[in-house]
Formats: structure tokens, C-alpha cells, sequence
């Protein structure tokens, strides 16, 4: 009773405050019970009471409003006071106001772990969004612009405000310049977002950037430089490991930058090491009051699910593998909002709280009344077992001393004391650190990195240590070496030797080392550089280096590929001059024929030889292709496949002529792979070889080949334009078994399209039989403004319900249907959910949604195969990735936004996920959501064909947006309104705190089911059926398969070998095999060594009933394994 | 040489110039409007003001009416811009605009001399592309190319200093001969700065070698304004002279008249009608180098007796110098008069910002671009639209300018 009179009251304080507002953006469940009250109680109090911290660990408040509010980013100082920027004008000004941002100094004067001093340094700033300090002052970015204030009077109030740099991208305020972050070399970093146009003027030139990339600012000489380009989405962290080594928080991703750091300054497309949930800034665990156990791991804020979540770091070949591990804190209270992390000078944590109940813009209207402009918190988490640190003394310390500081155990200390040496006098501080080098003792543990920030300390003040740099290179350490490497890139200028640096370090043992040679040598504008970068090429590759060697390739081009040319450059072995040479595209012929004769070529080569033959295609090429595939030479059926799409798209796009020669290809209509045969076909129709015609016709005419094949056939006879193979389809398509009038019609919209719009209208009132009518439909999507002409001729024309139901299932799994053609192939009736729920009240259906909903049903509706979420949705680290990923989707949404995503999905298209439609130079058509894009080219998730598909920029004639790849009236494939509850109630709690919170611990979550009546696991893969785990990891017995034996079996990649123990939910009736071996004991440690693992589990339905399935690993007691479960789909 | 004619050398030598034909008239009238266009020097203008504080002077009862649509980083050929952003022609039919100003040529100097003959092509293409073109829907638009500054020497800051000196002297006299062929009226701005920047007291006009401080800007602002107004007879902006002669009683005025002297060797007083705007005070606090002193309001006060003597205006306090200060020239610009030119110069600003948060407001994917649908952003459009009717208003509100005065001037012995 007392939990409904509160609600009562809640709504009608609720409707008071927002009289006037259009209530559609809030989200009625926030209203509900304990968390109203809980939102509303503003007590600091009511907070801690909610948190929640790993063991050992205790938080207190360090600071509150009034002395400061809305915390965007925080910053130490270096004698251990915080900076903090705060924006109340987030998201944006209103008319009339006057923006008075701030940022606002907070000390702890007498280190009792409580600010109690606060200072506002400068106010009237509009969205700062990032602050460093450098020059004895603080930069600002507040887009467009980085403001430079210093105060020059003591009293820390700025009396010097400069425009230090202007220019960088508005489109979007949250993502605009931030997470800025003074590197070890005393260059600033800060990054901004996808959609953003940014062109800076600098004394060095201009730079420009669009659609986010990393930006490095060097205080002392002025110079911005874009450090790495194309890393786009919402980029809201970057930090600086031990070694320098730089990761990125690139919402949901977590990425490792320095790959893509090379000199090519195009954008590179980074492989993220992991992608979960949306966070905010970050910083790395170091320094002695923090336990072994976490430290060099990545602590970020998830502001959604309100945790400080944890990332672990292992080193993986040239790069890095993550896994995400339990946050450090969670809280209940809706404000908690933690949006910046950082060490502080104590050892201690410092959190950031934006204390919102909502947040961002894009979920929320901007004029959301419970947008908060008051509070703020800074959080302080401390480890109870272990003394604080000793704020050291840095300021005003002579040079010498503050030296000796870089051998601190504290990152903080080394990091200050870098910085203040930055402000001294350069030659006097290379000395003295030159110096400081000389007295150190080589045997001590930590001298490899002494060294390392000697030469560190060297680059604050722009002074060159060849001294230095050559002991960091002959450390035993690989990291420190893979430092000395990178710092080649800045000093190469002034040493002596640059060159020879480089061929020493790109053969490394370390790969680390190896990539950052490969990627410095790039900055040294000489040939010479590439033949000392492809040292590398002599050990192992992997996917780190293979983004750097590219990188530097290009950048030098201008000066290698003249030299290679006229043969002045040396290179050590003739396989690095080869790789050059194909680099630059010198003997394309001969990898031609090399991967012809190849039975298993990797998939990169066949890709790259079929781009380069795209790309500079000449008769030579083609006749060689000709005669491969058709005299059947190639030795691997997915060369020929690839080789023949290359074919026909140089075919479409040439000048070229066919020659007599295509008759050797003939054959290949009759290959037994259908790929090469529909290729083959497609091939013939692109170059209008049409002597090819009888032999299409054959092949369009063959029963016993694949649809696909014989539709391939009709497309290329109706391409080949010639009146007597038009006429061929016309007859086909008037008479004939229904799939044959199907195919022929298809070939008809190429070829006489007149004709198949008189005929199309007849042939869809026909009963489909065993044929499928979906294809024929969406020919006419592939020509341009295809749908509106067959929804015209449609118009009034009885399409057989069996049609009906074929293309609207069609749509119901792919989405993929026009919005014109939805309506005309729809076979529900007119007293469809879908419509009853459209017309509505939205608000009230809201309300039933978050009271009647049952989430755990909505869960299991949610898995149903007849509605099709599965098909595009992943949750977590499971499922496909064509929509967004739902894994926090009802923390940051409200219900009616739920709503109208379901019923009206065209209404709010998520970030990312907008469908385009491309229209080529050529008149093909490409739909999909764009998931990369830079000047040269695009790449979409090509809806149609389930992948990812480049298209270059010169190719693109238009592009257009087109509505949601979601179908609407999904709603009519629900039982009832009580299922749409069920489903909307489902996703509205969907990351919330609870049972369906995003719960990362390593559950099996991805599995392969297979029916266990032959005794033995299959080993075929067909046998194996995809089935995933449900939010709280158990893989339900609906998916098992009720009554017979089955298995089960995931997968995991072990990174550190080591022992695991399994928490399985029971252990009756169940069996295991590892990688083949069975597992006596299930309750006992298993000893698993590196590589990917099978895990097949045995179940016995009669000792389980219907019981699922739920396994997490957990690395054995004390044991240093480290493993990451597969997921994806 | 007086620092003014030194200042009108450099100066002559370069605006407005046709090959021996007579100089094109300033396309600059009273009462019309304008728009500034181009690289970073352009946007930031408008957050300076001295320019505009000049020209809404110049005809005060019939004021100009500028909006600034530089955006930093622009050259003649790429401009980029967020995603569906409104055209610059249909910004530029919204003012109703009768007059471009042009200034471009700093990013694209980058490309050193193999990039010459693309910017030249280039600035032509973009006469072309306003040519005939009726933004204020009567009468063809003017134009007026800038040129770049001069690359100043910082030192650390400003590698490549003679390089890059060279690049823009290339660019700018580029500019020079396609405006004259063109018979577009042309400013440079290099010559002026290059010289200014290397006169031996110099005060660094810029923050990094290529972007003024907002003390560069009080100056270029002054080269500018002369530039656009040296074909006409009369030169726009003066500054207040007075000349006192404590012993002979003789006085002269230059942009104020003097009337009802009272005057003995300790103390003066007389009245001062305003007939010019009075000049913004220098925003530095260095000795100004002596090409620039006559560029400020100034006093001559000679044969005063010994001592410091103190300059009040209607009882406010403006300066206070000792007698040989006073016989030299002392800068007087804080009287009343200054104080609402400063007022006047923040209201231009304050105008300028309200465009600026419709024109260019952040958030433009929730605007125009990629998220215009976006529900969350629903109050935006209407928003920038309120900006603009704000700067309309502050724009319409500068009508008149300042209010000139007849005040009460006193000189008195300091007792302090």
C-alpha cells in the first residue's frame, strides 16, 4: 500500500513539474517505487548507502556542490590539487542566456581525503570538454575552439585568455574534442567523434579531419598533428599504459591505438580489442596503494549501468588482447553517473559523477526539465589494507631533485614531474637528466624503465638524448625497447643514425618493438627507410603489424617508389623487395598466377590480387583470368569465385572489349560449385558475350541447378541486350513451370524491363508452389527507383497470399524490403496488433508496459526465431551486430522510446545504424549501414548480402537515406498485447540493476547445440545448430531440445595458460570434453595452455528435466590464466 | 617622417589598385550590408570587434550592418562544412547582402610556390561565382579581397620564417594581380604587418606567427579601415589631437572643439565638444611602438609648471602625468567618451556571439545533419531562429552609435 501511495504522489508531483512538457521522454519506470525516492533525495548520503565495491575497497565523498556542479573531465596539478571542468550549459544554451561554464580548482589542504577548498579559475566558458595543463597555464577545448588561460598573479584566477586553436568540429557536442590527456612525451592528445568536420589553421599548415581521429598538440612548439585518423564513433577516453602504449575508450569499443598511428595520415579501420557497453574517461591502475591484483588495468565509467567497470590488458603478439572484468564500484541511485576516473596523487581513485537521473542528447530531449544544472560529486575509493601515498613536493624543486623523481613507484609523481620539468630550462634539464642516467645501476629491476622516462623527460623540453635513446635500445626490456622505437619518429632529425636505428629495431625479438620501428620509420622522409621498416617482414606477422606496415608504405611513397623504380633501392633480401613490389602494384601477373596455382591461398592475398585487378585491369589480366578459371587451372574454387566477381565488375566499369577469348570460360557454366557457375554466368552478361547466349539458356533452362544458378542465367541473357535472348525470357516467363517464369522474368528487368512490367502483375497471382518469388521482387529493388514502378503496377493486382507470406517473411527477417512495397505484400489483416497498439494512448500503454510487463517472458519472446529480433540484435557479447547491440538499451532509453522503436521503428533510428542507399556509377545499388567511411572509400554492413562491402568513393554516383532495416508490424507476429508488454517491459529493464543488468562475468554465452543420438559429438558443422545463453547466462532447455540427449559445446580462447574451475548451475546428468579429452571431474581445476578451446558438454535429459545450462569459468586459486569466452554469433 | 605617414606609405602602396587605370570607388556606402567571408583572420574578427567598431562608426546615423561568415581553417577551394549546412548564398540572401569582404590566401600559402597558379584559378572561379549575383535582391554584390598577414618571428613557435614569409608575399601579390584584373578592390595586409612586424620596438601582433592577439587586431583593424577608405577624400578615422600651451594660452583641437578656457600655469579647465568618435584604447599595456602612438587619442600639454597633474573629464579620472609626459603627448583614452566606445565595441561583440550561436550553433547533426530527426533535438530549429532575432535586435540597437558630448575637462596638480 505505502509503495502505491508513493506512486500516486510521485505521478502528481510529476505532472505538476512538467505542465506544458510533453511527457513522451520520460521514463515511467524511474517513477516507480524506491527509485523515485532514491532519485529525488539529493543527500550524498542516500549514495553511499548504494554503492557497491569489490572486496577490500571503501569510498568516501571528496567533494560536493556548492563547490562545484556537472563535472565533465578532471585534471591533477602538480602540487596534487584537481582541476575540474564543469559545464551547466550541457546540451546547449537557450536563447537569451549567457553561457558561464567553469573550471574550478579543488584542493584537499589538510589530506584528509575531503576537498575543502574550491577556486574558480576561469568562468564564462560554453561546454568545455576537456582541460590539460602545459605553459604554466590550462588549455580548453570547448569547441570549435582550445582557449589557453593562465594566471599570472597567484591568486589562481586566469588572467590570460588566447585562442590557442579553433577550427575543430560543432556537429556534435558530446563528442566533440575531449578526453584530453598530457602524453609521456609532453605532447596533448584529445580526440573527437564521428560526423565532425574539423580544419584547423596552424602555423605548421592546415589540418583537417572528418569523422573523428585522435588529435596530438605539442604545448612547447604549437604544432597539432593528427595522431591517428578514422577511429570515428563516440571517443570518450584515451590513456597512456606503463610503456606509453596508447588505448582509446571509443564507445562501445575498447581499441589500442598505435597501429594506426603511422605516416600515411589516412584513416585507418582499427580492429577494436573489445566492445560492451558505452564509458566514459579512464585511467590506468598504478602506484603502490592499489593491490597487485589491478593494477595496469584500464578503469573506465559506464554511466549507463552506473559502475566503474575493469579492463584487463595482455599482451598479444605486436598488440593487445581485453577482457572486461567486475567494475570496481556499482550503484542503485539513478544520479550516479560516472563520467571521469582518475589516480590521485594519494594512490587513491577519484571518480567523477555528472549526477543526471538522465543522460546524453541524443535519448533525451535537450529541454528534458529533469536535466540537472546543480549537483555534482567527486567520489574517492581508497584499498583499506594499505597506506595512502605521500603527496609529494614537486613545485619549486631544483632540477637534480625533481629528476630523481622519475624513478618514483607512483605514475602520478613521474607524470607531475615530467610535467613541471616541461617548464624549465630545456638544455639544463637534458643535462641533468643525461646525468641522472649515468648514476643509475643498471641491475636494479626497474632501470629498463628509468631509462625510458629519462628519455621521456627529454622530449618535454624538445631536446634530442642520443645517449639515452641508444641505452633504451640495447634494454633487455622489449617494452622498453618498443619505447626507445617510437621515439625515433619525433628525434630522427637530430640522430645520428636514424636508418640504422630502424633496420636494428624492426628485427626485434620483441614484436612490439618491431611495430613501432615499422611505424617511425615512416616520419623519416628518405627510400632508405622502407628496406630498414621491412626488417620486420623476417619474423611472424600479425593483424598489429599488418596495419602499421601499410601505413609507412604509403606515407613514404613519394620517395621509395621512384627509387625502387629506377632500381636505386637496396633491400636485405629479395622477399622484402617482393613485398614492396607488390605493394606498389609492380608484378600483379605474376601473384596472379602464383594464387592460381594455389590450392589454399590466404583469404588477404585473394582479396588484394582481385582489388589490384579492379583497380588496373588490362586484356593481359583478363585473358590470364579467362583462361585460368575456364581451362579449370585454378586450384582453389574461391579464387575462382573471387577472380570471376573481379571479372564482371571490370566488365561493367571498362573500356576493355571481350575477346574471341571468352569462349575458354564456358566451361565454367557447368562447374559444380554454384558460386563459380553464377559468377561465370554474371561474367558473360557484364561483357555481353554473346555467343555465351545458348549456353545460358541451357543452364537457365536446367531444372536440377540451384535457383540461384539458373536466375544468374537469366540476368545474363537479359544483360547481353540482344532481341533474340529477349524474347527467349519473354516466351519462358509467359510459359513455363512457375520457378522458370520466375528466373526468366528476372533476366527480363535487365533486359527488356517494359516487358517484365507488363508481365509481373499476372505471374505474382499465381501460386508460388516450391518456388520462391522473393528474388524476383527484389530485382526490381536493385534498378533505380524500382520499388515506386512495381508498386505501381501492383497497385490493384490480387497477389496470391502464398506470394504474400513468402515476401513478407521475407521482410520480417531481413528488413530489407522497400517502405513503397511493405504495404502491398503485408498479409495481415486490418485488425493487426501492430495497428491497435499504434492508435494507442502512448503514454498509457507506457504505463501498462512498466506495470503489467513481465520481462522474464518478454525475455524468452524476445528469443522466438518467428520474430526475428535475434536475427539482427546482439545483447552483450553474443549475437549478430546489423542493429544496435541492446545489452544497456533500457538504461539510457525511456519506454515509449521503446515503444515506438518496436511499432514504428523509421521513427528513431539509433547513431550508426542509419540505412543508406548507394547508388554506383555502374547503376548497381548497395544498401546498409555505413561502418566506416574516409575520402577513399566507404565500407557498409550490406544489408542484402550479410557482410561488409568497400565501395569506393569515385564509385558512388548518390547516396540517400532509406527507413529503418527494422520491419515495421513485427508487433503482428505477438500473440497478444500481453506479449507486447511482456517484450517491451523485457527491453525497458534490459542493463538496469537487477536481473537483466549487463553481466559480464565469463558465462558460456555463445553456443553450438547438436542432437546426441549417434553417442558421439558430430564432427561435421552442419550438425551444430547456433543457440545463445539467455541475460543471465543460462542457455534454456527450449534450446536444448526437450526430452532427447544432446550436446552443447562453446568455446574459449585461453590467453595466459593456467587452471579454471567451472561454476556450472548443476552438475547432474552432465558431461564435459575438453578439446576431445573428457573431464573426469567437474569440480575440480582443468589445465587448459594457450589457443582456443572446445568445451562439450553431454547432457542427460532424464537426470536434468528441464533444467538449462549455465557455465562460468573462473581462474583456478591463485592460478594465472587468462581467458576470454568466445561470443559473436 | 611622422608615424602616421609612415603608416600611409606602407599602406599606399597597396590597396585598391588597378594597373594605371583609376581606382575603383570603396563599394562601401552607408547603410549597407555586409559579409565577411573566409579563413581563420576573418571568424575571428568578429571576436574582436575594432574593425566593425570602425566601420557601424563611419556613417553613424546610417549605420552598416555586418555578419562575420569566416570560418576558421576556410580557403577559396575547400571549405568544409557539417553535414546539410545551410549554402553561404542562401546566408548570404538572408543579410540581403550588398558587399563581400573577402579574406583568404593563409591556408592555402601552404602550398608554397607550385600552388600558385591553382589559387589564382581558384579566387577567379570565386569572383566568377558571385559575379551578378543580387544577394540583397536589387543590385549586383560588391567584392573586396584581403590579403594575408605577414608570418611574424616567435622565435621556437615559427619554424620555416623566411620560407614561409616568402609564400605569402607570392600569394598576396597573386591576389593583388587577380583582383586588378578583375577591378576588384584588393587590401594588402602583408606588406603593412610585414613592416610593422619588423620595426625595432614592436609589440608581437600575433599569438603563434600567423594569428593576431587581440592587440593585433586593434591594429590590423586600423590598416584595414584605412584600406577600405584611402580613395576617398576623407580619411575615416581620426584621432583626438590637443595642443595646449600653458604659457602662451594658444590651444587647438583636432575631432573635439575647445571652448571656455580658464587656464593659468597650474590648472586648466575647458569644455570639449565631441565631434569625432573618440579612438579604443590599445588593448596592451607595452609602450605602443611609434608608428601606432598617433593612432591614439592624445593631449600636448606644454610649459606647465614642474610636477604631475592629474586629467579629469565631467569629474572622472583619466590620467595622471608629470609635466614633461604632458609637453611630449599623453594618450587619453579612458575619458567618459572611451568607456562607452569600449561599451559600444562589446554590444557589436554581443551581436556577433548571438549570430554565432544560430548561424554556426553547435549541435548541428540535431540541426541539420545526420540526427535532424532525432526527437531529443526537436527544440533546436526553433531555437537558432530565436538567436537570430537576438542579433537582429542587438544589431538594430547599434543604430546611432555613441553618444558624442560637450564634457568638462580639468587639469589639476596631483595631490597624491
Amino acid at each position: 500500500m505505502k509503495a502505491f501511495l508513493t506512486l500516486l504522489t510521485a505521478l502528481a508531483v510529476h505532472s505538476i513539474s512538467l505542465s506544458g512538457q510533453n511527457a513522451s521522454g520520460i521514463k515511467t519506470s524511474n517513477l516507480v517505487g524506491a527509485d523515485l525516492d532514491l532519485m529525488n533525495n539529493h543527500d550524498p548520503a542516500s549514495q553511499l548507502e548504494n554503492f557497491e565495491l569489490l572486496p577490500g575497497y571503501e569510498v568516501n565523498l571528496f567533494a560536493a556542490n556548492p563547490m562545484f556542479a556537472n563535472p565533465v573531465h578532471m585534471v591533477w596539478d602538480s602540487r596534487g590539487r584537481l582541476w575540474v571542468a564543469c559545464s551547466w550549459a550541457y546540451p546547449q544554451i537557450k536563447p537569451g542566456d549567457v553561457a558561464n561554464d567553469k573550471i574550478i580548482i579543488l584542493e584537499d589542504t589538510d589530506n584528509d581525503g575531503v576537498a575543502d577548498k574550491s577556486t574558480v579559475f576561469a568562468d564564462g566558458l560554453y561546454l568545455p570538454t576537456g582541460i590539460e595543463l602545459a605553459n604554466g597555464g590550462c588549455y580548453v577545448g570547448q569547441s570549435p575552439d582550445v582557449l589557453f588561460l593562465k594566471d599570472t598573479d597567484g591568486d589562481d584566477v586566469a588572467d590570460v585568455r588566447q585562442l590557442a586553436l579553433t577550427g575543430f568540429g560543432i556537429e556534435d557536442n558530446h563528442h566533440s574534442i575531449s578526453a584530453w590527456r598530457r602524453g609521456p612525451g609532453g605532447w596533448i592528445y584529445f580526440q573527437e567523434g564521428i560526423f565532425l568536420h574539423a580544419q584547423v589553421e596552424t602555423q605548421y599548415g592546415v589540418v583537417r579531419n572528418f569523422n573523428g581521429g585522435v588529435y596530438q598538440f605539442n604545448p612547447r612548439t604549437q604544432e597539432l598533428r593528427m595522431f591517428c585518423r578514422g577511429t570515428g564513433g563516440n571517443p570518450w577516453g584515451h590513456v597512456f599504459d606503463h610503456w606509453g602504449q596508447s588505448f582509446m575508450v571509443n564507445n562501445p569499443r575498447i581499441m589500442y591505438l598505435t597501429p594506426g598511428t603511422g605516416s600515411s595520415n589516412e584513416p585507418t579501420r582499427l580492429p577494436p580489442l573489445i566492445s560492451t557497453e558505452k564509458q566514459c574517461g579512464g585511467d590506468i591502475v598504478t602506484g603502490t596503494h592499489l593491490p597487485e591484483g589491478i593494477q595496469g588495468q584500464l578503469l573506465t565509467g559506464r554511466f549507463k549501468s552506473r559502475t566503474v567497470v575493469r579492463y584487463e590488458f595482455i599482451d598479444d603478439g605486436a598488440g593487445f588482447s581485453a577482457n572486461v572484468l567486475e567494475p570496481i564500484i556499482k550503484s542503485k541511485h539513478p544520479n550516479f553517473r560516472p563520467v571521469d576516473v582518475k589516480i590521485g596523487p594519494d594512490g587513491a581513485i577519484y571518480i567523477a559523477d555528472w549526477y543526471n537521473s538522465i543522460i546524453n542528447h541524443a535519448q533525451h530531449d535537450f529541454r528534458d526539465p529533469r536535466r540537472d544544472h546543480s549537483h555534482g560529486r567527486i567520489w574517492r575509493i581508497t584499498y583499506k589494507d594499505r597506506p595512502l601515498v605521500k603527496k609529494p613536493k614537486l613545485v619549486g624543486l631544483p632540477i637534480p631533485e625533481l629528476v630523481d623523481h622519475l624513478k618514483s613507484p607512483e605514475a602520478w609523481t613521474r607524470h607531475q614531474t615530467r610535467k613541471e620539468l616541461s617548464e624549465r630550462n630545456p638544455d639544463e634539464v637534458l643535462a641533468a637528466v643525461e646525468n641522472w642516467v649515468q648514476g643509475l645501476d643498471p641491475e636494479t629491476d626497474q632501470y629498463a624503465h628509468h631509462l625510458v622516462e629519462a628519455m621521456w623527460a627529454c622530449q618535454n623540453v624538445e631536446r634530442v638524448s642520443e645517449p639515452i635513446l641508444s641505452r633504451v635500445m640495447s634494454s633487455k626490456s622489449g617494452h622498453a625497447r618498443s619505447a626507445g622505437a617510437r621515439v625515433i619518429r619525433y628525434w630522427h632529425d637530430e640522430l645520428s643514425d636514424p636508418i640504422g636505428m630502424i633496420s636494428q629495431l624492426a628485427k626485434d625479438n620483441f614484436p612490439r618493438t618491431r611495430m613501432e620501428a615499422v611505424l617511425s620509420a615512416g616520419f623519416i622522409p628518405q627510400a632508405e627507410a622502407v628496406p630498414a621498416a621491412l626488417m620486420a617482414l623476417d619474423h611472424e606477422r600479425d593483424k598489429f603489424i599488418d596495419v602499421a606496415i601499410p601505413s609507412t608504405l604509403k606515407g613514404l611513397r613519394s620517395h621509395w617508389e621512384p627509387a625502387i623504380e629506377k632500381g636505386e633501392l637496396d633491400f636485405a633480401r629479395a622477399g622484402h623487395r617482393e613485398f614492396a613490389e607488390q605493394f606498389a602494384g609492380i608484378g600483379i601477373d605474376k601473384r596472379l598466377i602464383a594464387l592460381i596455382g594455389n590450392p589454399d591461398p590466404p583469404r588477404g592475398e585473394i582479396s588484394a590480387v582481385k582489388r589490384q585487378f579492379v583497380s588496373t585491369p588490362s586484356e593481359k589480366l583478363v585473358s590470364l583470368v579467362v583462361n585460368a578459371v575456364g581451362k579449370n587451372a585454378v586450384q582453389s574454387d574461391a579464387v575462382s569465385v573471387e577472380l570471376l566477381d573481379g571479372l564482371r565488375i571490370v566488365g561493367a566499369r571498362t573500356e576493355l572489349e571481350a575477346t574471341r577469348e571468352f569462349s575458354t570460360l564456358l566451361p565454367a557454366l557447368a562447374h559444380s560449385n554454384d558460386a563459380v557457375a553464377v559468377n561465370a554466368a554474371s561474367s558473360f552478361g557484364s561483357w555481353q558475350v554473346s555467343s555465351a547466349g545458348p549456353q545460358l539458356l541451357d543452364l537457365l533452362r536446367d531444372g536440377d541447378r540451384a535457383p540461384e544458378v539458373r536466375r544468374a542465367a537469366a540476368i545474363a541473357l537479359g544483360d547481353l541486350s540482344q532481341t533474340k535472348y529477349t524474347n527467349m525470357l519473354k516466351s519462358l516467363a509467359r510459359v513455363s513451370d512457375i520457378a522458370t517464369r520466375y528466373h526468366a522474368l528476372t533476366g527480363l528487368v535487365a533486359g527488356d524491363l517494359e516487358e517484365a512490367k507488363a508481365m509481373i502483375g499476372e505471374v505474382l497471382t499465381q501460386e508460388p508452389l516450391d518456388a520462391d518469388p522473393v528474388a524476383l521482387v527484389t530485382e526490381f529493388t536493385r534498378i533505380r527507383r524500382g520499388d515506386t514502378v512495381l508498386a505501381g503496377l501492383l497497385e490493384n493486382v490480387a497477389i496470391h497470399p502464398e506470394v504474400k507470406r513468402s515476401v513478407s517473411n521475407y521482410h520480417r527477417q531481413t528488413g530489407q524490403l522497400p517502405h513503397r512495397l511493405v504495404d502491398l505484400f503485408s498479409d495481415s489483416s486490418e485488425d493487426s496488433l501492430s495497428l491497435a497498439l499504434v492508435s494507442e494512448n502512448r503514454e498509457a500503454l507506457a504505463q501498462d508496459i512498466d506495470r503489467f510487463g513481465d520481462a522474464e517472458k518478454g525475455e524468452m519472446i524476445f528469443r522466438r526465431e518467428s520474430l526475428a529480433c535475434i536475427n539482427c540484435h546482439g545483447i552483450g557479447s553474443v549475437g549478430p551486430s546489423i542493429g544496435p547491440n541492446l545489452v544497456a538499451v533500457g538504461t539510457a532509453a525511456s519506454t515509449s522510446y521503446m515503444i515506438e522503436s518496436i511499432l514504428e521503428p523509421n521513427a528513431s533510428i539509433a547513431e550508426h545504424y542509419e540505412n543508406m542507399l548507394f547508388t554506383m556509377t555502374d547503376n548497381s545499388l548497395h544498401m546498409g549501414s555505413i561502418v566506416y567511411q574516409d575520402d577513399n572509400e566507404v565500407i557498409i554492413q550490406d544489408s542484402a548480402l550479410g557482410q561488409e562491402v568497400k565501395l569506393p568513393v569515385g564509385n558512388i554516383r548518390s547516396k540517400q537515406s532509406v527507413p529503418s532495416l527494422m520491419p515495421a508490424g513485427l508487433a503482428d507476429q505477438l500473440k497478444s498485447r500481453e506479449e507486447f508488454l511482456d517484450l517491451a517491459k523485457f527491453l525497458s529493464v534490459l542493463g538496469d540493476p537487477g536481473p537483466f543488468q549487463n553481466d559480464e562475468r565469463p558465462f558460456i554465452r555463445k553456443w553450438r547445440v547438436a542432437s546426441a543420438t549417434g553417442g558421439h559429438p558430430p564432427k561435421d558443422s552442419e550438425s551444430w545448430k547456433p543457440a545463445y545463453s539467455k541475460i543471465n547466462g543460462e542457455l534454456p532447455s527450449a534450446d536444448l531440445g526437450l526430452g532427447a540427449p544432446v550436446f552443447a559445446k562453446g568455446f574459449v580462447e585461453v590467453q595466459t595458460p593456467g587452471s579454471i574451475m567451472l561454476n556450472i548451475n548443476r552438475l547432474d546428468g552432465l558431461e564435459l570434453w575438453v578439446d576431445g579429452e573428457e573431464i573426469s571431474d567437474l569440480e575440480k581445476p582443468i589445465e587448459l595452455n594457450e589457443g582456443r578451446k572446445e568445451l562439450i558438454f553431454g547432457l542427460d535429459p532424464s537426470k536434468r528435466s528441464d533444467l538449462g545450462l549455465r557455465v562460468l569459468l573462473q581462474p583456478a586459486n591463485g592460478s594465472p590464466v587468462k581467458f576470454r569466452i568466445e561470443g559473436g554469433i | 617622417m611622422h608615424a602616421r605617414a609612415i603608416i600611409l606609405i606602407l599602406l599606399s602602396s597597396s590597396f585598391f589598385q588597378t594597373a594605371g587605370s583609376a581606382e575603383p570607388a570603396s563599394p562601401l556606402l552607408p547603410g549597407i550590408r555586409i559579409a565577411i567571408v573566409g579563413n581563420t583572420f576573418a571568424e575571428q574578427l568578429r571576436s574582436h570587434g575594432y574593425l566593425e567598431t570602425l566601420l557601424l562608426q563611419h556613417w553613424q546615423e546610417e549605420p552598416v550592418s555586418i555578419r562575420n561568415l569566416g570560418w576558421a581553417g576556410d580557403t577559396l577551394s575547400i571549405r568544409d562544412r557539417p553535414t546539410n549546412f545551410p549554402t553561404e548564398e542562401s546566408t548570404l540572401r538572408d543579410h540581403q547582402t550588398d558587399v563581400i569582404i573577402a579574406c583568404f590566401g593563409m591556408g592555402e600559402s601552404f602550398e608554397g610556390e607550385k600552388g600558385i597558379e591553382n589559387f589564382k584559378t581558384d579566387l577567379k572561379a570565386f569572383i566568377a561565382s558571385h559575379r551578378g549575383k543580387q544577394y540583397n535582391g536589387e543590385s549586383d554584390v560588391r567584392l573586396i579581397l584581403v590579403s594575408p598577414i605577414a608570418y611574424e618571428d616567435l622565435g621556437e613557435l615559427t619554424p620555416r620564417l623566411e620560407e614561409r614569409n616568402r609564400e605569402l608575399q607570392l600569394y598576396t601579390d597573386a591576389m593583388r594581380k587577380v583582383a586588378a584584373n578583375e577591378t576588384v578592390p584588393f587590401v594588402d595586409l602583408y606588406g603593412p604587418t610585414s613592416a610593422l612586424m619588423s620595426v625595432p620596438d614592436a609589440i608581437p601582433l600575433t599569438t603563434n606567427g600567423i594569428h593576431l592577439s587581440a592587440y593585433g587586431y586593434w591594429v590590423v583593424s586600423k590598416i584595414l579601415y584605412d584600406g577600405f577608405f584611402e580613395s576617398e577624400s576623407a580619411i575615416g578615422e581620426q584621432p583626438w589631437r590637443i595642443n595646449v600651451d600653458a604659457k602662451t594660452n594658444m590651444s587647438e583641437a583636432k575631432g573635439l572643439s575647445i571652448s571656455g578656457y580658464s587656464l593659468d600655469r597650474r590648472e586648466i579647465s575647458f569644455q570639449a565638444t565631441e565631434l569625432a568618435n573618440p579612438s579604443l584604447p590599445p588593448p596592451t599595456q607595452r609602450n605602443l611602438p611609434k608608428a601606432l602612438k598617433a593612432r591614439r587619442d592624445t593631449m600636448v600639454i606644454k610649459n606647465l609648471q614642474p610636477g604631475k597633474y592629474v586629467l579629469t573629464v565631467d569629474g572622472q579620472r583619466v590620467t595622471t602625468a608629470s609635466h614633461e609626459e604632458w609637453a611630449a603627448g599623453v594618450a587619453i583614452d579612458s575619458t567618459p567618451a572611451h568607456r562607452a566606445g569600449e561599451a559600444y565595441r562589446n554590444a557589436i561583440n554581443d551581436k556577433n556571439l548571438q549570430f554565432v550561436y544560430s548561424w554556426k550553433a553547435l549541435n548541428q547533426v540535431h540541426i541539420v545533419g545526420e540526427r535532424r530527426n532525432s526527437p531529443s533535438g526537436r527544440a533546436l530549429p526553433e531555437e537558432i531562429l530565436e538567436f537570430n532575432a537576438l542579433a537582429n535586435q542587438k544589431d538594430a540597437a547599434l543604430e546611432g552609435g555613441i553618444e558624442l558630448k560637450t564634457r568638462e575637462w580639468r587639469l589639476i596638480p596631483d595631490t597624491n
